[in-house]
Order: structure tokens, then sequence, then C-alpha cells
């Protein structure tokens, strides 16, 4: 991993589009909700990369789009769940094995999370969805799922 | 090709002589430039290429300005003047924006067309700038235009004077133009048209072919005005000192902006299309009647226009077309010489060296690179750039690409251009124009934008002006389709032009990106730009913009996206189709700067509803805050959300506090509804007085329970439910508040409201309920707390608590809704298919007259602690509130609790040493217990008001922590139902003695047992004493071996020792208990139902031991308590030796006393205390058994057993059996007891020879019922003798079988000889009896009884035996 590439912001947004986890790496409030404006607005990228009709065989679709000093990378998972990378904006050259490699880890952190039985527990009986479930992995109340996006984000150069 | 933008047209500067200026001022008509431009653009232009192609333009424009101006514009600094630009862009924006946002909510139509007024405005302005910039050569002058008129006084010198006059332009504009001479001859001129002609003709000779003369007729009085497109609004020039003390001429006061519909017309369309411009004269002229003000307009006679239009179009294709084709054809040859291979020749060694050359901006689709725009190379451009344009005219081949692209030849100017771009001499700005629309376009226009000046955080104003230009050609010569593909996506260009510059035109350019991605659906980045747009204005202090925008980012945000999904998805999923929440940080993120406005521009209470808004909680999104570091691991910080609430909150106090200080309505105030709620309904809870004890639930309903079965078996009134208030009395209800923001908030007024339900209807119960209200209460952040609130009912009735009210930050007055959703239905099919949920469940509760009433306290109330055993006596204060007398009154107290009334009764206690008791001999559980009133009252009923104290005794011999559990149960009279009390007490038992009690056979030949009791004092009292020791049983007689001397103090960690010889006594009517567990154990073997008898009565012998008077056990406390040990004890052991037989019927099953028990009751005391109790010892059984029930177990066992289909069955019917077996009442063990008489000492003098010696066996029978038969046989075998014992062996002699029957309870001594033939100490071992156990049955009188042999058994001495006998020798005589 090159040591120049800085990771800035992570969000794991649902099939139904509802965000997950939404994980920046800095520190200033404004900055954090720029994420999430970030993070939202790039649902309209995926809409229109999902349905431009090519065929969607790779879960990565590269740099979405880049904005002020962030650029924002997608990969969507075989079950539309979507994950966004803000990557600072600098001009290192990014290499999309580096990228995708990231996002398989952040894949596989989600999927370990989601894996957990227990998350389950506390969820109403009558949501017959699974979706609902799958989205309590970000909950505060569920710390690995964070702790890996940490791991990640740590190892991919963000300032945690 | 979408048509070239406005800028991109020949410039053609005017120079009008002062009588041509005054003259048109005299008519009316505004200077010549303007007049000129209301005929532009002109249709259907044929324009040639420099292949001698025709190219035809639908529309062609020109672009006339004075001359004076451009001068004057060229010599002010390109810095100022763009700075200068921005600020009049801003102000225009500032001062329309009101009314756009009124006609934009009123018409509503910018959306479909794509187009608002903001953006025409900023277009207009943008693409209004005239002045030549060093940059690009659009601006500079095409051609020159000498106007006179013939009204000077010598219009030839008029002339001559205009062409000798230098053109004060600096030496960067180019100096290539067309020059030409225009007379304007009106109809009132002092020169006659011959004269005129003849000056033409001379003005032509003298300065050559490009010459007009224009006849206008010019009427005095000005026709009335015709509708012209509106000039494109200019910079004011710098205010000058003079100027500043002057208003500006009017001329350069912002013409107002067109309506959209007059764009685009012209007078030159309209003098081909003759009918439309009557129309549009006939609107106007509707319009001027009306009053109306309506845009610009020209006061020109028909005659004037058609001359004035001829001119231009005469000036365009005559002079300026064949000017500009000339120089192009020029230039194309040198470029086309000079320039194709060498340049490419040239660029390609340059790249190949790596000069700084921008990368080509070609479609970068590298299968492994991400194109992060590289900046490195930029700057370095944009110097060079700027250097090289910035002193020199513009280089030939840029006007050559100029000239190209403006008369259409767009193959030269696209080649020209490419040549240009790859030289870094700009051209990427332009060649989205001319290009076909592909992805490459994208990146020319960044590359444009990044020449321009790389990204920084502020671009001077310079920069932000050429961007802001680029931006509007882009969006005006792309074709609006083109510019919003997804090959294109023109809306980025303009977020990029718009840089992050803070201000009005770039807030715009984002604006209108934001407008074209909501054309293209892409709703949630158009509103992110407009969001982003309404920040920038809002720092500019546009407020009426600000809110458009920020409405816009909000409803665009909120309607999330559009999606063709079959309507039975929602049901599919079990969700609704509105329930979508998305991304929960981004709404309030723009509802609050919206809030914040609204509050700032006097809308409080639009402010206010915003606000409330917000503190609005997602369920779902979850965000995760900035962690903190310490020590090396993550901590979840929450200092971030509590900060966005507490400005949320603190916005909202504020507002409140200005609606409420400026008076606002009421009404406003009761439609405001807080986003959450406070209360948790599922918490909500009545408390009543009477329930208002510790104790768990499941403990009181066991008491209830219990009182009720003992009430059914008396078949008598029902007990009514204590779950009721009375009527004035104060009861709670207990309501929990959870505040779900991260910051501290207080409610204040705190409430409840509640309705009253009569016969189906409610009725508000304002009057009747009086409920206590809460000053203030303050929440921190997250918690929840459970409130209680006092409340008190004037008359019977049944109350709903619907709500619970109170006011929100002591400001809003917020209601609660108390009720909890019902429970989900399942019964019909129907409900299983959809979600039905049964009606709101709500708090009720009764109220009723306090009739009957009754309350119990301890008068002692606090927490008891007790020795284990001890007899504690409590007072009980039981008191009649009602109005009522209580007649009466039951004590329910728990199965294992020992307590006793005491009455004032006293038992007088005969001194006696043994006596006799009797026992009911049931297991079953205590009654409950009538309190005996007439004892405690006069009245023998408690009346109204009154109170009588009750003392009761307390005895537990468990040492733990529990509560004492009264259910008290009363009445008034046989016919009332019974109302209940409740009251509780903690209590913790310490421990006191650790007992243990053991038996043997007595050695005795006196006595059978002998009972070793040891007394451990393991508590931590120094001062306990021992007061009295008494045995219990029903078929045992206890005797002290040693009296009473240990008897008296232990001191902690002392044991005491007691011994005891037991006996038979059989006056205790055992035998019926013992076949009463028999028969039942038989009926439980063979499955047949137990009937519910209880055992019969036994008599018990007590034998006590004591210092001082014995204390008799027939005190009826002592009585009850030892029963009631006896009876916990036996309780226990039962339940876990029998867990099969279901512990209800225990009672019927066994017996409390089995008749061999021996019970041990130790009575303690510690005098300095004054305390005193008794611990009972159980379990000791004596006697022997004759597995009583082996006969039935085996009945039972080879009984055809009914098959069961359940493995479990079987199984459990073996641990029944198994358990029968194993039980006390199946004992079985050999009865006969052998002891040999050892420790003699004998004396002998062996020198004598050997001599035999008695040996004394004595067998006893311990079998109360069955006779044995014995044999006992003496063994000589040597090897018999254990070898690690230093005991020689016996050597028995004569006799040495012998045989005989023993009767129950019998004793038989056997002598025996033993040879001795040495001294020494001999063993008494090496023998070995043989038992058989007997049966009589006895048969009919007179016949012979039959004996059956139950049991063998074969016993010789333990290995541990060490009796012997001690032989010495002496020596006689």
């Amino acid at each position: 991993m090159p040591p120049q590439l800085r990771l800035n912001a992570v969000a794991f947004i649902s099939p139904q589009n509802h965000p997950i986890l939404i994980r920046p790496f800095s520190q200033s409030k404004d900055e954090q909700l720029k994420y999430h404006y970030l993070a939202h607005t790039s649902l309209d990228v995926f809409e229109e990369r999902v349905n431009s009709g090519t065929k969607a065989t790779e879960s990565y679709l590269g740099l979405l789009f880049s904005m002020e000093n962030a650029a924002v990378y997608g990969y969507i998972t075989p079950l539309k769940m979507k994950i966004v990378l803000a990557l600072a904006l600098s001009d290192v050259v990014v290499r999309d094995a580096d990228i995708t490699t990231i996002f398989r880890a952040l894949h596989m952190a989600y999927y370990h999370s989601v894996a957990n039985p227990f998350l389950k527990l506390h969820t109403a009986l009558d949501t017959s969805g699974d979706h609902s479930a799958l989205m309590l992995a970000g909950s505060p109340k569920w710390e690995s799922f964070r702790r890996r996006v940490d791991e990640i984000g740590r190892a991919a150069g963000a300032q945690v | 090709m979408a048509p070239l933008p406005y800028s991109l047209s020949p410039h053609v500067c005017i120079l009008s002589s002062p009588d041509l200026e005054s003259l048109l001022s005299s008519v009316s008509l505004p200077p010549l430039p303007q007049v000129l431009q209301s005929f532009s653009p002109l249709p259907n232009v044929n324009t040639r290429t420099t292949s001698l192609t025709t190219v035809s333009h639908a529309s062609f424009t020109l672009r006339f300005s004075d001359l004076v101006e451009v001068e004057a514009g060229c010599k002010e600094d390109e810095e100022i003047r763009a700075s200068r630009i921005l600020d009049w862009i801003g102000a225009r924006i500032a001062k329309r924006s009101a009314k756009w946002i009124e006609d934009e909510e009123r018409i509503k139509t910018g959306e479909s067309v794509g187009r608002t007024p903001w953006w025409d405005e900023l277009r207009r302005c943008a693409e209004g700038d005239h002045i030549p910039s060093r940059i690009e050569g659009w601006n500079h002058p095409v051609a020159v235009v000498l106007a006179v008129s013939t009204t000077a006084p010598n219009p030839l010198q008029a002339v001559t004077a205009l062409h000798s006059r230098q053109l004060e332009l600096p030496p960067w504009v180019d100096s290539n133009y067309l020059k030409y001479t225009l007379i304007v001859h009106p109809e009132n001129s002092p020169l006659s048209d011959e004269e005129a002609g003849a000056l033409f003709n001379a003005v032509k000779k003298q300065y050559g072919l490009n010459a007009h003369l224009l006849p206008l007729s010019l009427p005095s009085p000005p026709p009335p005005p015709v509708p012209v497109p509106a000039p494109f609004p200019r910079l004011p020039p710098p205010p000058s000192p003079e100027s500043l003390l002057s208003p500006p001429p009017p001329i350069f006061s912002a013409p107002p902006t067109p309506q959209p519909g007059a764009m685009g017309s012209s007078l030159s369309t309209q003098e081909m299309s003759f009918a439309t411009s009557l129309d549009g004269v006939a609107a106007m002229r509707e319009e001027e009647s009306a009053g109306k003000l309506v845009g610009n307009s020209l006061r020109m006679h028909e005659k004037d226009i058609q001359m004035m239009a001829r001119f231009v179009r005469e000036f365009l294709l005559m002079s300026v077309i064949p000017f500009m084709e000339k120089c192009t054809i020029e230039w194309n040859e040198s470029f086309s010489s000079t320039r194709r291979l060498p340049s490419r020749l040239f660029s390609s060694t340059r790249r190949l060296f790596g000069s700084p050359t921008p990368s080509s901006p070609g479609h970068a689709s590298k299968p492994s690179t991400s194109s992060v725009a590289s900046r490195t190379s930029i700057s370095s451009i944009t110097s060079n750039a700027n250097g090289t344009q910035g002193l020199g005219p513009p280089s030939q081949y840029r006007r050559l690409a100029e000239f190209a692209t403006i008369l259409g030849d767009i193959k030269l100017a696209v080649s020209v251009w490419e040549s240009l771009r790859k030289d870094g001499k700009g051209g990427s700005e332009i060649l989205p124009l001319l290009l076909a629309p592909s992805p490459a376009l994208a990146l020319h226009a960044q590359h444009a934008l990044n020449t321009l000046h790389p990204p920084s955080p502020d671009p001077p104003a310079n920069v932000q002006v050429r961007a802001l230009i680029y931006a509007v050609r882009w969006t005006i010569g792309v074709n609006l389709q083109d510019y919003l593909s997804s090959a294109l996506e023109g809306e980025r260009w303009l977020v990029s032009s718009a840089g992050s510059a803070e201000e009005p035109h770039s807030a715009l350019l984002l604006a209108h990106a934001a407008l074209l991605s909501a054309m293209k659906r892409a709703k949630r980045r158009a509103a992110l730009w407009y969001l982003f747009a309404a920040n920038r204005l809002e720092k500019c202090g546009v407020r009426p913009l600000t809110m458009y925008f920020l409405r816009k980012a909000h409803s665009l945000y909120a309607f999330g996206p559009e999606k063709n999904l079959s309507p039975s998805l929602w049901d599919s999923e079990d969700r609704s189709p509105t329930a979508w929440e998305g991304f929960g940080d981004v709404k309030p993120g723009i509802e609050h700067a919206l809030g914040r406005l609204l509050y700032t521009t006097g809308d409080v209470e639009g402010a206010i509803s915003y606000f409330l808004g917000l503190l609005r909680r997602s369920l779902t999104c979850y965000v995760s805050p900035q962690p903190v570091l310490t020590n090396g691991k993550a901590v979840e910080s929450t200092a971030n959300p509590s900060a966005t609430d507490r400005i949320y909150l603190e916005d909202f106090r504020v507002a409140f506090k200005h609606f409420l200080a400026t008076g606002g309505e009421e009404s406003k105030i009761a439609s405001w509804k807080l986003p959450f709620s406070f209360c948790n309904p599922r918490q909500t809870k009545i408390r009543l007085p009477s329930q208002g004890v510790s104790g768990q639930d499941n403990v009181w309903e066991g008491r209830q329970t219990k009182w009720e079965l003992f009430q059914k078996s008396r078949g008598k009134n029902r007990l009514e439910n204590c779950d009721k208030a009375a009527v004035n009395e104060t009861f709670w209800i207990d309501i929990e508040l959870h505040n779900p923001l991260d910051v501290e908030v207080n409610l204040s007024d705190v409430t409840i409201v509640a309705q009253e339900q009569q016969s189906g209807n409610l009725e508000s119960a304002k009057d009747i309920l009086d409920a206590e209200v809460i000053e203030d209460i303050t929440l921190a952040a997250k918690e929840s707390r459970s409130i209680p609130l006092a409340l008190k009912v004037a008359r019977p009735a049944s109350l709903i608590i619907t709500h619970a009210h109170y006011k929100f930050l002591s400001l809003l007055p917020v209601t609660d809704s108390l009720a909890r959703r019902g429970r989900r239905l399942q019964e019909t099919m129907l409900q299983r298919q959809s979600k039905i949920y049964a009606p709101d469940v709500f708090v009720k509760f009764d109220v009723e007259d306090a009739s009957q009433r009754l309350q119990v306290n301890f008068i002692d109330d606090g927490r008891l602690v007790m020795a284990q055993g001890e007899c504690k006596r409590m007072k009980l204060w039981l008191s009649n509130p009602g109005i009522k007398s209580i007649r009466e009154l039951w004590m329910v107290t728990g199965d294992e609790d020992e307590l006793w009334v005491e009455t004032s009764e006293s038992f007088p206690s005969p001194p006696v040493v043994s006596e006799m008791i009797s026992s009911s001999n049931s297991l079953a559980a205590g009654e409950p217990l009538r309190i005996p009133l007439d004892t405690l009252t006069k009245s023998s009923s408690i009346e109204p008001g009154q109170s009588v104290e009750l003392t009761i005794v307390f005895h537990a011999e468990k040492s733990l922590n529990d509560e004492l559990c009264l259910l008290f149960v009363f009445r008034e009279t046989e016919d009332q139902p019974f109302y209940s009390a409740r009251v509780s007490r903690q209590y913790e038992v310490n421990a006191t003695f650790r007992a243990k009690a053991t038996s043997r056979p007595s050695q005795s030949p006196n006595h059978l047992y002998l009972i070793n009791l040891e007394v451990e004092n393991v508590s931590f009292y120094s001062d306990l004493h021992l007061s009295q020791i008494t045995t219990l049983s029903p078929t045992w007689k206890c005797s002290p071996v040693a009296a009473g001397e240990a008897l008296g103090p232990v001191h902690v960690n002392q044991t005491a020792k007691f011994y005891f010889n037991a006996d038979r006594w059989e006056e205790g009517g055992s035998e019926e208990t013992l076949q009463f567990v028999h028969k039942k154990l038989g009926d439980i073997l063979h499955s047949r139902s137990i009937e519910p008898t209880s055992p019969p009565s036994i008599r018990l012998l007590c034998n006590h031991i004591s210092k001082d008077q014995p204390r008799s056990i027939q005190d009826p406390s002592i009585q009850h308590f030892v029963h009631c040990s006896r009876r916990n004890f036996v309780g226990r052991a039962t339940a876990a030796q029998h867990p099969y037989i279901p512990s209800s019927s225990h009672p019927y099953v066994f017996s409390l006393y089995n008749p061999a028990a021996l019970d041990v009751v130790i009575f303690w005391e510690i005098p300095s205390q004054q305390r005193a109790g008794h611990i009972s010892v159980s379990g000791l059984l004596l006697g022997a058994g004759h597995a009583a029930l082996k006969e039935v177990i085996e009945e039972a066992e080879n009984a055809k057993v009914k098959r069961s289909m359940y493995a479990e069955t079987h199984r459990e019917r073996q641990d029944i059996l198994k358990a029968i077996r194993a039980s006390e009442w199946n004992a079985e063990m050999n009865p006969v007891v052998v002891r040999v008489e050892d420790g003699q000492q004998l004396q002998h003098d062996f020198a004598k020879g050997g001599c035999l010696k008695p040996v004394t066996f004595v067998l006893r029978n311990y079998s109360v019922t069955h006779p044995a038969r014995f044999v006992l046989r003496l063994k000589q075998d040597k090897s018999a003798v254990h070898s690690s014992s230093n005991l020689l062996p016996p050597q028995y002699s004569g006799r040495l079988t012998y045989r005989g029957r023993l009767e129950p309870s019998q004793e038989v001594t056997v002598k025996a000889k033993m040879w001795l033939n040495r001294p020494g100490a001999y063993a008494l071992t090496g023998w070995l009896v043989e038992t058989e156990v007997e049966e009589v049955q006895s048969g009919q009188e007179g016949e012979e009884c039959l004996t059956r042999t139950l049991h063998r058994y074969l016993q010789g001495p333990s290995l541990a035996d060490r009796s012997c006998t001690v032989v010495t020798n002496v020596k006689s005589g």
C-alpha cells in the first residue's frame, strides 16, 4: 500500500439506500457532515452507472466523481450494498488494484459483522425483512464493525 | 450545433461625432451603438470558408459598442475591473432576488425550461462584457465605425476629425480592424439629399469604399415605440470623482431584464416577419395602455427601421464578412505553410523530452489508472500563457481561430484551436463548443479551467470572471441535451468553474448546476449543489435566493429517488413506501440553515417548526463519530452529536422565546408538535398504597392463591381485587420519561390527563381527578427516569389515563399519548396476512368508596436482623381508615414462614423432665391464620378509625436474606366479600449453632442406642447459652448419659457434646402411620389415584434436659414452631427425593414423623440481649427396617407394564420406583448386632500350660417386628487375623457353631471358649454370624404360624475391630 494514499471517509449504504455506517476520518464537524453529503450524492452516480446498461460484472465502479478536495470511489456488492470511499485529492497515482483491495477488505468487514447472529436479538419480531437487521451492523451497540473499519482505514492511511 | 454565444461575435466599435449624439438624443433615441445593437442578430447570412464552401447562418450576431467606452475600459486594470464586475453582478442579483423569487413562485416555469431569471441575469451580465481582454481576442474590435451626421456644421470636417483621431487602445489590442464611415442624413438636416450624396462620394473617395450614407426621417414628435431586444447589461464605468457627485448617465443604468418571451426577437427578424412584429407592437400597445412598463423599445419610424436594417445588413455582408474572410484566408496560408508539419514534429520532440506541456486531454481510459487530475504542470502553463499573451496583441493564429469560428469555418477553427491548445495558448475553452459531444469535451473544459489558475481557495477576481464567462459560453454554445448527457456531464463544468469562490456568481453557477442535475433526475446531486449554492449565497447576504435554494435542496432531498416498483413490493418487504428515512444528517443540515434564515428574516413561526423538526431522532442512521484515542483503544466520544443537539435546542429556545415575547398567535403553538415523545407508555403504571410494599409479584400471587385455595375448601366468599384506589386516597402513577436527545433538557408542569369511562363513553375527568403537577424536571442526556405523580380522585369512577402533559423547556406545551399499541392479532386469516393490532392499551384504574380498608404496618420498620432460630416478637399496627368495621381478619403467610400470633393467654408450663405431645403428623402447610380480634379489642372488631396492635412471633431457622410478606384478608360480616391488605419486611438471619446428631448401637446392655449430639457455636455472639435440649420421637425414649453438664455458655467456635441413651417407647401409635404411608406408596406404584386423606395423628415422647426448670414443649407457640420446622425439613427432603410426586400431594402420601425418627430441639438464649430461640435437628432414624415395601415394589416391577409410547413416561416410572426403593420407608438392614465383650484382662500361669477362657458374644435383634435366626460360627483359621494387626489370632475351641432364634428386640448371650497357649493380646475376631430375618404370617387361630425367610445376612467383625482379650503370664505359687 503506498503511504501517500490518504483515506478521508468510508460509507456503507444499504441496498435500500440507507446509510449503514458513515465513518469520516477527520476531526472537524463540518468535514464530517460533508462526507454525509458526499455519500448521499454518490448514490446518484451509483444509479447512473448501474442503470447505464453495461454488464455489471464487476463490483468496483472506479472513480465516481471528485469534488473539492476529495476523490470518491464506489463499490457495489452483488447484493447491492454500496461502499463509498473518499480519498484526499493528491498528485499521486492511485492504482485501481489498491482501491479494490481496500474495498474487498471493507466488504469482508461488513460481511463478518452482519454474520453476527445476535444482531437480530432485540429487533421486533414482526419485521420480516432482513434488511433492517443488516442495518443494525452500524449501530453504536455493535462495536466490532466499526473497529474493523477503523483498522482498514488505518491500514489505508487514514488518520485514525 | 447550437448557435454561438453572443460574446463570440464580431465586436464593432462606434465612434460617433457629437452632432450625431445630439441628433439622436433630440429625437429621444439612445446612442448609436444601442440603436444598431437592436438590429442584431441578422437572419440568413452566408459566409465562405477558406475552401470556399458556403456556410449559411440562420442568425448572425454583431456587437456594437461605444469606442470611447472600450478605450476607457482597456485602460482600467484588468484585476480591478474584474472585481468590479463581480461586485456589480452581486449587487444586481441581490437587488432583484426578492422579485425573482416572487415571480418564480408564482409561475414555476424555471424548472421545466432549464432557465431561471437569476441564471439569465448572470448569463447576460457575463456575456455583456465587451472590453478587450489580454487572454482572448473576442472583444477586440473587428471594425470601427466612424459615424457623423449631416447636421454637423461641416460634416466633411467632422468625418476628417474622426478619421484623424488616434485610437487610444493599448498595444495588446489587435490593431487589425476595419474602418468604416457612416453618415447619417436626417430629414431635417441643413444639407439637401444631393448635398449629402456629394458628401458621401467625397468621403468614399477620400477614405475608401467602406462608407455608408444613412438617410433617416427622424420625425420630431417621436413615433410610438417599437419593442427591441434589451441590450446586454454592461458594467458601469468606474466611479470617477466627478461622477460620484452627479448621478450616472441614464444610458448606463442597468436596463431592465426582458421577459423571457421577448428574448431573441430583433428588429431585423421583425422586418422579415412583419406579422409577428405587428403582433408584438399590438401587444405592447395593449400593455402600454394598461399602464405597464414594457422592456426595451425604440421610438423609430417604420421607414427608418428599414433603412437602418438595410445599413446593418449591408455593413455586415459587404464589409465585415469580406474583411474577416480575407483575413482568414491570409492567415490560414501562413498557418498552413509554417505550422503544420514542423509544429507536429516540434511538439512530439517536446513530448519526448518532457517540457512542461499539458498532457493531451484525450479521454483517459487507461485501464489501471484512475485519473486524479494532475496539478503540477498546470501552474507553469498558466504563467506561460499569461506571459506570452499579456504583452503583445493576440497572436495571428488565435485571431484566425476566432474569425474562423465566427465565420462558421468549423474545420479550420478546430484545427487551429487544437494546435493552439497543444502549444498551451488556450483553445480548450472553445473546443467544447465546436466539437461533437464526447467525453473528451469534459477534459477540455476542465483543462480550460485549470489553465486559468490552479484550484485555490481564493482565486483572483480576473480568473473568476473568466471562469464564469467560459461556463456561460458552454451552457449557451452546447446543445442542452448534449450538455446534460452522461458523456459531457456539463453540470460538473459549472461546478468546476464556480470553484471555491464565495461570491454570488459562483453560487448561481452551482444553482444552475443543481437545476441541470435535477433535470437529469440526479436529485441527490442537485440537492447537494443547491445546498452549496445556498451556503455561498448566505455569506453574500442574498437571503431570498438562499432560502429558495435551501427549500429546493430540502424538497429534492425529501422526495428521494423515484422508482418504478411493483406496488406489492412494499407489502412483501413489509415496509411503507413513505417510510424512507435516508441520510439522517443531511436533512438537519439543510433544515437548520433554513430555520436560521427564516428566523433572521422574521418568519419566527416557520423557524420554530424547522427547529422542532431538527430534534427528530433517526432510528436507523448510525453515524460513527470520531473516536478519541485513549491508551491505544478507541473510545467513542459523545461530544459531537451533543454539540449539534445543543445548537438546535438553543436555536429553538431563542426563537420560541422571541415568538412568545412578540405575542405570537396561541393557535400556532398548538400546531407545533415535538417530533419525538418523552414518555414511554410501556413503563407507565399505577401504584396504589396497598401495593406500595415491596415483595415480588409472584410472592403476592402465591399468597392470594393460597387464600383462594383455603377459601375454596370452605366454599365461601370471594376475595375482592385489591387493585382499586379509594376515594380521596392518595395513590401514584409512575410515568417513565426518556430523553432521546444528547443534551440536558428540562420539562416543566409535568402532569397527566385522564378520562372517565362512563357506560362506554369517555368524559373528561378534570373535575374529579386531582393530579399532581411537577414544577420542573431536568433530564440529563439520554436519561430515563420514572416520575411518580400523586393522584387523588373525588368520587368512585373508572378512569383511563390517556396523556401526559408537560412544557418542553418550560416553553412549548406538549401532550404525549400514554397509549401503547395492542398486541398483534393472529386469529383470522385476514389478520395473519396483514398487520392488524388490537386497540391501543391505556392504563386504567378504578376508584371505589373506601368502605372496607385496612392499613397494616410494622411498628418497627427497620431491617430485621435475627439469629438463627430466634423467636422474634414483632408488632403490627392495624388501622381501619375505611367507613365500615372489620370483624373478621385473617393472615396469610408463606408456606415456609414460621409465624405465631401471640395472644394474652399464657400457658402454664409445669416443670417436667418428660412429656408426651400429640402431633397431627401432617405435612400439610399451615392454613391462613385467623387473627383473634376478640382478644385484641373489646368489641371483637376494628371499628372505623380504630387501630389495633398485633404481636406476632417470627421464627426462622435458615440463615438467609429474605422478605417476610404477609397478606391480611378481612371483611365485615359473613355475607360480604373479602378485601386484602399487604405488608412486608426485609429480614436477615445469622447462623448461631451448627448441630449434628449421630447414633450407634449402644455398647451397654441396658440401652439400645447411643445418641451423640454435637453443637458448635458458629455465630459471632459470644454469650450464647444452651438452655435446654429436648428430644422428640414417636418410638424412642432418650435419657441423657450425663445430665446437663454441658449446658450453659458456648463460646464462639466451641463445641458442646451431649450423649443420650435411646430405648424403645411403644406407646406412640406408630403402626398406623407406617401402614398409611405403605398403602399410599403402593397406590403410587400401582398408578392408583391417591385419596386426599391425611395420616393418622401420632404421639411424641419428649425428654428434656435443662439446667433449670425445663420449658414444656406443649407451649402452643413452641409446639407450632417445632411442628413447622419439622414440616419444612421433611417437606424439603421429600421434594428432593421424590421429584416426580407432585408436592401438592405430599401431605396425602407422607407423614410428618417417620415412626423411627428422633428429633432434637436445642433451646438457646442470649441473656445479655434477652433473646431466645431454638433450632431443630432432624433426620435421625433409629431401629432396623426390613424393606417394608419390597413386595409392593416387586409387584409393581413385575406387573404387566402397560406399554407407553413415550420413553419419558417409562423413564419416569423407573425413577419413581427407584426413589421409593431408596426411601426411608423402605429401609432394609441386618437387624442383628453382635457385640463381643472385650477388654478383659486375664492372668494365667502359662508354665502350667494353656488354658481355656470364656468369650461372651451378645447378639441382639434390633428389629421390633421380625424375629431372626442366627448361626454364629467361630473359626480357627489363623489367617483370618488381619496381617497388619499385632494382636494374636484367637483360637476358639470347643463348640464352634451356635444356632438360635431371636424374637424382636431379644438379646442372646453366647459364651464360647478360647484356647490360650501363651500370654498376649488376643483379637476377638474370627467369628461369622449368619442371620435370617423371618416373617411370621399369622395363620388362623389354632393353626401353626407360617414363617418365611425375608432376608439373609452374613456379618463378621469389622476390619477396624480392635477388641481383644489381654492375657498376662503370672507365676502361681
